[in-house]
């Protein structure tokens, strides 16, 4: 097994204020990894540097031993936590724009995807209700043969019977091989479908471990952990 | 990859910028038409005439105004706003999507002025057309590109060519201090939009500041030699022309070339989505 991501004393700050502290992180691939922690504790943060839409203030971010940049984009597939297509678009444009982008963009599978969950690929974004536009995200998203997925509140704001399919898309469309990061706070939902949980508190990471280990050692869930971890 | 930026580019702001073409196309035919009709020869359609040609003269601003507003909006969206999610996870490199949004907004730009001055060029025509015979109506060409070569001892051709240039420069700079300023907008964490603004205000008024010096300083040195020449001469008003354009043209090319590096640095190097 590789290091799929590793940060090295990996800073952020926005002005005087720091979003991101000292991270020093490695990721092993073929894992499906929650990267937990409560609001503004940094998740997102990390996930935009992981994906290039930030630059770090200090420190080293390598992706399959690459910095982060057009190969690293290659082998990422990353969804933002919203919506982020031109709305007047029509699904099949986008489907046909990833094609064209992305080598392992497979069409065939993300058109069924989206015959399964009936939805029209002549439909317009704009035209849809924000559950069923993630969806066809999350079908973008995880149409790709990715390395690296990187998932930044894939559940957030759907409803329960939504968020079963989008964790069943999740786990039927992965390889083996391939790295999940899911950022989220609702840990009960996911905890689950996860091998390995990474908590995140005022941009530091303080714990990273693997799911068996805390069930064992602390005789806990990761639910009752964190709620542990992050009382107020 | 750099083809098919390019190819998604043109597709989505061909959406606008096709019809907008056609727009000023149909005006040209249907002023070509009323002119070449004699219909305005009666006085009782002079406000007609005026009204048509004011909708003509407003409607030319309105689709320049649009298309400036489009280029802004439409870079400050897929590149520092939402969509930039989609833009800057591409597997393509920072500069290639500079590049193709710059040349792509520039050569639209060009093409709607190219449009424009085609169709007051025809619609002037088909009036001279209409009132003169047709040998009469190219011997008026002839008869002004000589007078025009005899008046200012150049070629209409050479007096053209460096406005042509200028015109082209103008666009990639009026292009490029729109988007350098959202390129520094983008470096605040508040107030984005209100921080580009102001930098293109700022960097706008210095840029008119600046031309105008140099204007001056060029016109008051070159304006020497024609006081000098002992003759007023033909050919010394045409290197008082050329002069004066070579070094505003040269003058915007180093504008473009800082508002570029500065678009460049501040997207590779300083990337801050919101």
């Amino acid at each position: 097994m590789s290091t799929i991501l590793e940060c090295k004393d990996l800073c952020k700050s926005y002005g005087s204020k720091t979003a991101l502290h000292n991270v020093n992180l490695a990721i092993e691939s073929g894992h499906i990894i929650g990267l937990l922690g409560p609001n503004g504790s940094g998740k997102t943060t990390l996930i935009k540097l992981i994906n290039g839409l930030l630059t770090p203030s200090s420190g080293q971010l390598y992706i399959n031993q690459n910095p982060v940049g057009v190969e690293s984009k290659k082998i990422v597939s990353y969804l933002p936590d919203h919506t982020y297509l031109e709305s007047n678009l029509r699904v099949r444009d986008v489907f046909s724009y990833f094609c064209d982008f992305y080598e392992d963009f497979e069409e065939q599978r993300a058109y069924d995807m989206l015959a399964k969950l009936n939805i029209n690929p002549s439909d317009r974004l704009k035209t849809m209700s924000k559950g069923t536009k993630e969806k066809v995200q999350l079908i973008l998203v995880m149409s790709r043969r990715a390395k690296l997925y990187v998932l930044d509140e894939p559940i957030a704001g759907v409803d329960p019977a939504a968020r079963d399919y989008i964790l069943n898309t999740i786990l039927s469309n992965y390889d083996e091989e391939a790295t999940i990061l899911i950022s989220t706070h609702l840990i009960s939902d996911i905890e689950n479908i996860l091998d390995q949980v990474i908590f995140i508190r005022q941009g530091q990471i303080c714990l990273s471990s693997s799911v068996d280990a805390i069930r064992q050692e602390q005789g806990k869930s990761v639910d009752a952990l964190f709620r542990e971890v992050f009382r107020c | 990859m750099l083809g098919k930026l390019f190819k998604h580019e043109f597709k989505e702001t061909g959406k606008l910028l096709i019809p907008l073409n056609l727009v000023i196309i149909c005006y040209t035919v249907i002023g070509a038409i009323m002119l070449g009709s004699r219909l305005f020869d009666d006085d009782h359609f002079a406000l007609l005439a005026a009204s048509s040609l004011i909708l003509y003269i407003l409607s030319i601003f309105a689709i320049f105004i649009v298309t400036f507003i489009f280029f802004t909006v439409r870079f400050y969206k897929t590149m520092y706003s939402s969509q930039g999610y989609l833009t800057h996870t591409l597997p393509v490199s920072t500069g290639s999507i500079i590049h193709t949004k710059v040349l792509v907004s520039v050569f639209w730009v060009v093409v709607t002025m190219a449009v424009t001055m085609f169709s007051v060029f025809a619609m002037v025509a088909v009036t001279i057309r209409t009132h003169l015979s047709y040998d009469s109506f190219n011997s008026f060409f002839m008869e002004f590109f000589m007078e025009f070569n005899e008046e200012f001892g150049m070629s209409f051709g050479s007096f053209l060519l460096p406005i042509m240039l200028l015109i082209i420069v103008g666009c990639f700079e009026g292009m490029l201090t729109v988007y350098a300023s959202l390129s520094i907008g983008q470096l605040f964490n508040q107030y984005r939009i209100l921080a580009a603004i102001v930098t293109y205000v700022i960097i706008h008024i210095a840029v008119n500041i600046m031309g105008t010096v140099t204007m001056f300083i060029t016109e008051f040195s070159a304006m020497d030699s024609l006081f000098i020449a002992e003759e007023f001469s033909d050919s010394v008003l045409g290197s008082f022309y050329h002069t004066l354009f070579s070094v505003s043209n040269i003058e915007h090319i180093i504008l473009c070339i800082i508002f570029y590096a500065v678009l460049y640095f501040l997207t590779t190097r300083k990337l801050n989505l919101e």
